[in-house]
């Protein structure tokens, strides 16, 4: 599936989510472990292996579309003869800095105008919300398209559009929990012996929001990666020779039937990030769930 | 009833409205100098400034809000600055190739989802292994699945289905655009054959995704249903576990199910969007592709105003339907 | 009626396997049920009954890994618990069941009708079950859906199709607990009357002995997965024998409970001075009988008690006022409406009507009534965390520190992430008593405090999931009194608890009252409860006080038809 905001949401809302605690991981399963491992090793390797491998990423090094396994390149070369293992690489590098930078500034903003929402109420509660259900309505991909048409081609504009439409999901979320969390005795309790404002909401509100809205994020990378990937894919990122994973497979497509692998070995490494990822955040969700908390 | 009908009808309105406006002033606000897009970069002053004037840049922001959406309403969607026609008239093949598609991939989903429910909540190591298939299928994006669909079926099955364009003959002059109904309306089975067999790839490559969010709700809802209190009750009354699936579990789980389709049906459309690269169908997406290359920023807009509207009515239309069907929503 | 037993239960044992541990749910259990007769298994939670009403339906409670042994005989037939391959044909048929949440336990998507007629045959016949359980309207409920009935009538429905197709044997699992007292006793007796008409045996699973002496011929007690006393209804309730079964009957609070002295208390033990009392009460596990004691001391004792307590207390800490001009609380007219949309429509909610009250200094007032009266609306505004529409609530009393509120969920009232000292030495900060303190003085206090509650200081650092539901709910308690408030609002502190904590709760408010010299706000659903703490009971319904009595004579001197209700719905 290539967008998938709303599954994310439904995902987030369904699994509310407690405290991290010790313990945390034994309370997983064997293929979760692995999908967590997995993660760690993508991170690892995304980040190093554009630093280690000897091919550059953009320059040509070798004769032109030679197939994987030839020539001394492990995944062969592109319609340049650039290396294309140097090419994923430093693809799934720019993904995943892309997708953490969009999650964490959504999630930011997100969060702050749902605790807004969801601490004050009222009429702030009411304008917030309105404006956040308005964008909510919108079909976010097509949106976020919009956005980055209309910025040019580059993966900042698409960056851009997939925060534009994904924040609100934060808002939504996290006013919700604020909201069960203010109804809740213990907050309640709090009032009573007299606390209120700002120490009530940091000290017995938000520990409370907080996990969620980490889990949450964690789940959405996979989920922005792929979103990223498909923007990138119809031609809205930023354009050869950067090493986008996306353009790579849609600019391929014209010697698919030739040079298979410059499509396809891309939109694996999509597919490998984006499951890597969303399993890894069920573990998670499913570990955190698991622990009871 | 009739007044929630009315309300969603409102809202919806509302939606559609603040939809155009935000196309339009990212259109306004937008990095891309349309006149340059349209007249080309070497081309004189007085082309530049006739080329404003005939685009309507001249007259008031407001005023050319009120010309956009004044066009929509009589189904002009604006000048594409590419191909300096009509946009709406450049759509009228690429939109009914899209819709056949998409309808055909809803179906598609529909079909896979409900199949897969059923595998989906098996016990034991055939069912955790099941579960791992379909979750890696979803994670995997659709031109993926695309591609790895023609390598298998076209180039490797030597061509068992075809996996480019929409037909193997060609249009009818007079054809409603829809190649299946239009081989219908001409009694030509051989023709609505072939056309099909064009759309199983692309439809399948589209469907997998929702197919497998559908199922998963599916069977989560039944999953959960089956554990409710008041399938405890129908098993006390002595119930079969078959019995409790049908008359029970089966109605629970099918609300969740019918929204999600609708917001799976309208994503479905944006991921078309990218299949169609794939498959060199002639639809929006291709279309879409094309704008965006060349930078032709009314065709853009055209086209995300067009996919936006399809998925904020279907929405609307869903809530209304399943406001009808469940006396939850429907008496409370 | 043939007097072959249609149930019996033979030495049977319940295992349960989690992932880190084996745990025996019943063991040596035998029981045996005639038609027409009604059996009541009686116990707190965790005593395993309703293990034993899931064994003689053939199902055990979730997918735990469960074993079973032992044998049951149902209608004649032989059955091995649990795993008999017959089981799905007995069920439905020979045993039905009637479960304790009727918010959930009907298929919200399908009308009464469409679920009835399907056990009855035909919609007259579903008119005529439905007539057998009471319900007058019945064309008009069988279009309905089951949210749109009340939780009394849900459970008739529940009755009626539960008896639909004449079992033999009838499990009723709490059928009443979630309901409103004067519901429940309407409920109990359609229950009754509908299955002795049909002649169907039942066993009746509950924690409440009043209700179970009021539906049971038989009553078997059960304590930790074993039966430990049974005989006929009457004689358990006025003659228990076994130790555990007295004590769960000295700690059943009724209309007659002797108000002047802690409740619980076995005669066996004396104590003599307060210190005495708060160490027995707040050791957690320890034998049975001693847990409980205090024989000869009335609350009246306590008052010569209270300087002492309030020199330990910290001299800022507790300021007893002896000369009172102020009412500690005063309520005045208060109106509260809530708007909610239904279907677009605004609908209003009139939930308190100008209630007016005031409550004395050092005095207990009790508010009775069942849910929608308007009392929990009601201490929420007393207690600041809801504003009134209008009307005027003076809490500032003798001390200036307000009002405290305990709530009935203790454990959620506590922040999971916070320690009891952070809980504690917060709330001090945020009194005027608190002001000029330092932190260490604010330690202190909590500390003394907690041992004021019958806690050892240890358990300072402990954050609340530690804590067992007894140490939670005094750590509440603690926190309400650590500064001690004008009035002391207490909601439904006790309704979640198993008997004997529950009554450990209201020993230690009413100690606390007493010793403390604070005004207490109790609101309840339960009058028995409400007559214990209070000096005086105000009655609820519909928004409005309807009616003042005085605890004492409280069955005697109750006036309104409401109020009578009430005290009849009390089963003694």
């Amino acid at each position: 599936m290539l967008f998938s905001r709303k599954r994310a949401l439904a995902r987030a809302e369904a699994g509310a989510v407690g405290t991290l605690r010790d313990g945390f991981w034994d309370a997983l399963g064997k293929a979760e472990k692995a999908s967590l491992i997995g993660v760690g090793v993508v991170i690892v390797v995304s980040l190093l292996g554009p630093v280690v491998w000897p091919y550059s990423a953009i320059i040509p090094s070798g004769e032109q579309l030679l197939p994987p396994l030839s020539g001394g390149h492990i995944l062969g070369t592109d319609t340049l003869g650039m290396d294309m293992m140097a090419r994923l690489l430093s693809g799934m590098q720019r993904s995943l800095m892309a997708a953490v930078v969009v999650t964490t500034i959504a999630a930011i903003f997100g969060s702050f105008i749902g605790v807004m929402a969801g601490f004050r109420g009222g009429a702030v509660d009411t304008v917030l919300m309105r404006v956040t259900d308005l964008f909510l309505a919108f079909p976010a991909t097509i949106i976020a398209m919009a956005v980055a048409a209309a910025l040019g081609q580059s993966i900042w504009s698409a960056m851009a559009g997939i925060t534009v439409v994904w924040w609100p999901l934060y808002a939504r979320l996290v006013r919700g929990e604020v909201r069960r969390v203010v109804a809740l005795p213990h907050v309640q309790a709090a009032k009573v012996s007299g606390v209120t404002g700002w120490r009530l909401l940091v000290k017995h509100v938000t520990p409370a929001v907080t996990p969620t809205i980490a889990v949450t994020a964690s789940l959405d990378i996979g989920a922005v990666i792929m979103t990223l990937a498909g923007l990138s894919f119809i031609g809205l990122g930023t354009p050869a020779p950067a090493p986008e994973l996306g353009r790579m497979a849609s600019d391929g497509m014209k010697y698919f039937l030739n040079a298979w692998w410059i499509s396809v070995l891309p939109s694996l490494a999509i597919g490998l990030l984006s499951f890597l990822f969303n399993y890894a955040g069920d573990a998670l969700r499913v570990g955190l769930r698991r622990k009871g908390v | 009833m009739l007044v929630f009908a009315l309300k969603r009808t409102g809202a919806l309105i509302v939606v559609l409205f603040f939809l155009t406006a935000t196309v339009f002033v990212l259109g306004k606000v937008g990095n891309a100098d349309p006149v340059r897009t349209y007249v080309g970069v070497n081309a004189s002053a007085e082309a530049v400034a006739e080329a404003r004037e005939e685009l309507g840049l001249n007259n008031p922001v407001y005023v050319q809000f009120a010309d956009f959406v004044g066009g929509l309403f009589q189904g002009d969607l604006g000048i594409s600055l590419a191909t300096k026609r009509h946009i709406s008239d450049d759509l009228a093949s690429a939109l009914p190739a899209t819709l056949e598609l998409a309808f055909m991939a809803i179906g598609m989903s529909i079909v896979i989802g409900v199949l897969l429910s059923s595998l989906y909540t098996r016990p034991g190591r055939i069912g955790s292994a099941l579960r791992f298939v379909f979750f890696s299928l979803a994670s995997a994006p659709s031109f993926l699945i695309a591609m790895l669909s023609v390598l298998i079926f076209y180039k490797w099955l030597d061509g068992a289905l075809p996996a480019a364009g929409r037909s193997s003959y060609g249009p009818y002059d007079d054809g409603t655009g829809f190649y299946v109904l239009d081989g219908l309306l001409h009694g030509s089975l051989t023709y609505s054959g072939d056309a099909l067999a064009h759309l199983v790839l692309p439809a399948f490559a589209a469907s997998i995704g929702p197919g497998v969010a559908l199922a998963r709700v599916l069977a989560d809802g039944i999953t959960s249903s089956m554990k409710s209190p008041w399938a405890r009750t129908a098993r006390s009354l002595g119930e079969s576990e078959g019995t409790v699936l049908r008359r029970h579990a089966l109605r629970n789980a099918s609300s969740p199910a019918l929204s999600l389709l609708a917001v799976q049906a309208g994503m479905m459309v944006s991921a078309l969007v990218v299949v169609e690269q794939v498959f060199s169908w002639n639809g929006l997406g291709s279309y879409l592709k094309t704008a965006i290359g060349v930078g032709d920023f009314p065709a853009i807009a055209a086209i995300c105003l067009i996919l936006g509207a399809f998925y904020v009515i279907l929405n609307a239309l869903v809530d209304v339907v399943l406001a009808a069907v469940d006396p939850r929503v429907r008496l409370s | 009626m043939s007097d072959a037993p249609v149930l019996t239960v033979d030495d049977l044992e319940v295992v349960y396997r989690t992932r880190d541990r084996v745990v025996t749910a019943v063991t040596d259990i035998s029981i045996a049920i005639e038609a027409g007769r009604c059996l009541g298994l009686v116990g707190e939670s965790g005593s395993g009954k309703s293990t034993i009403g899931a064994v003689v339906q053939g199902i055990i409670p979730d997918d735990g890994t469960a074993t079973a042994t032992g044998r049951v005989t149902l209608a004649g037939r032989d059955l091995t618990p649990v795993t008999d391959p017959v089981w799905p044909q007995v069920r439905g048929r020979d045993v039905t069941t009637v479960f304790q949440d009727p918010m959930r336990s009907l298929d919200p998507t399908m009308s009464i009708g469409s679920m009835l007629n399907r056990y009855t045959g035909s919609a007259a016949a579903s008119i005529a079950a439905l007539a057998r359980v009471q319900i007058r309207d019945a064309a008009t409920v069988l279009k309905k859906y089951p949210h749109q009935l009340s939780g009394g009538m849900r459970q008739r429905v529940m009755i009626a199709l539960a008896l639909a197709r004449g079992p033999k044997l009838l499990v009723a699992d709490e059928p009443t607990t979630a309901l409103d007292v004067s519901v429940q006793a309407e409920v109990l007796n359609v229950l009754r009357e509908a299955s002795r008409d049909a002649g169907c045996a039942v066993l009746f699973v509950t924690h409440d002995l009043g209700v179970a002496r009021h539906m049971c011929d038989e009553i078997a007690v059960m304590q930790n997965g074993r039966i430990v006393e049974r005989g006929p209804a009457d004689q358990i309730i006025s003659d228990p024998h076994e130790p555990y079964t007295k004590r769960l009957m000295a700690s059943r609070i009724t209309l007659d409970t002797d108000r002047s002295r802690p409740v619980g208390a076995p005669e066996a033990a004396v104590v003599s001075s307060m210190e005495d009392v708060l160490k027995v009460q707040g050791r957690e596990g320890g034998d049975v009988e001693d847990r409980w004691a205090a024989s000869s001391l009335c609350w009246d004792d306590f008052r010569g008690e209270t300087a002492a307590v309030g020199a330990a207390t910290g001299d800022d800490a507790v300021r007893l006022v002896s000369h009172v001009t102020r009412a500690s609380l005063t309520v005045n007219d208060v109106h509260k409406t809530y708007t909610s949309r239904v279907k677009g429509r605004k609908v209003h909610n009139h939930v308190l009507k100008g209630v007016g009250f005031e409550i004395g200094y050092r005095e207990a007032v009790a508010l009775v009534g069942e849910s929608g009266s308007g009392k929990s609306t009601l201490l929420r505004i007393a207690g600041g965390i809801e504003d009134a529409d209008s009307g005027a609530v003076d809490s500032q009393g003798v001390a200036g520190e307000g009002t405290q509120v305990i709530f009935q969920d203790a454990g959620a009232s506590l922040t999971p992430w916070m320690t009891v000292e952070q809980l504690l030495v917060e709330r001090v900060a945020h009194t005027r008593t608190g002001k000029d303190m330092t932190t260490g003085q604010m330690r202190d206090l909590a500390v003394r405090t907690l041992e004021l509650v019958g806690l050892d200081a240890t358990i300072m650092g402990a954050r609340p999931a530690q804590l067992s539901g007894g140490q939670q709910q005094r750590v509440a308690i603690a926190r309400a009194v650590v500064v001690p408030p004008s009035v002391l609002l207490c909601d439904e502190p006790t309704s979640a608890l198993d008997v004997s904590v529950a009554c450990s709760v209201l020993n230690l408010i009413n100690l606390l009252r007493h010793s403390l010299g604070i005004a207490v706000m109790f609101v309840t659903h339960d009058l028995a409860a409400a007559r214990l703490i209070a000096d005086r009971v105000l009655v609820m319904t519909g928004g409005e006080i309807v009616e003042t009595v005085p605890a004492e004579r409280l069955a005697q001197d109750i006036t309104t038809d409401y109020g009578r209700r009430l005290v009849d719905a009390v089963l003694a």
